[in-house]
């Protein structure tokens, strides 16, 4: 799993991801019935934005997840985000965003105790492309 | 002996590991930092094919 900033330099964040959630995309279907047939005519419209989530630890480096998106976010600037499912071998599949803009970020929170301090991200995206690893 | 190197051709979106880029379907790709096997994966599944040359033949005046 990626990220990057202009969509050409990608820093490895594997290391510090532990889930992502994808979500939103809905293509616009419009319908409308008429006097004859049973069923409604549908016509296609444009898909909605794609929202995904990603955990990542809390750490302090510059060109780690946290700082990186942080800077994107108070910024407004664009983020891309890009993973394989199957771990990016050849022949694996990839999913990169548009350029997104980050819509939500929890800044580090939490009790005492031993676990590591995890924080969320959200990039909303107008979409997602796929593409085979080579 | 000098290897015959292969070319192949994108037939859908490819990010290319060596280059780091993205290798649009219809573009030729140099695959040398593969082995047979992940290349014989990747023509399994449709995502490149070999561009195979034609030899010249040669021109006869008329």
């Amino acid at each position: 799993m990626e990220v990057s900033t202009n969509g050409t330099t990608w820093t490895d964040i594997s290391g510090f991801a532990n889930s992502i959630e994808v979500s939103g995309g809905e293509r616009q279907i419009g319908e409308a019935y008429t006097f004859d047939g049973d069923t409604a005519l549908l016509t296609s419209g444009k898909r909605e934005p794609v929202e995904v989530t990603v955990r990542v630890v809390y750490t302090e480096g510059t060109s780690e997840p946290f700082e990186v998106v942080r800077a994107a976010y108070e910024d407004g600037s664009s983020v891309y985000v890009r993973w394989s499912p199957k771990g990016g071998s050849a022949g694996n599949f990839q999913f990169t965003t548009a350029a997104g803009l980050v819509s939500s970020l929890t800044y580090p929170a939490g009790e005492v105790g031993g676990d590591p301090v995890m924080v969320e991200f959200t990039v909303k995206t107008p979409g997602i492309s796929k593409s085979v690893v080579a | 002996m000098r290897r015959k190197q292969k070319i192949y051709r994108a037939l859908t979106l490819l990010w290319h590991t060596a280059d780091g880029r993205y290798v649009a379907p219809g573009e030729a790709v140099s695959l040398e930092h593969l082995n047979d096997e992940e290349i014989a994966t990747l023509i399994a599944m449709n995502a490149i094919e070999e561009v195979k040359r034609c030899r010249r033949r040669p021109v006869r005046s008329a």
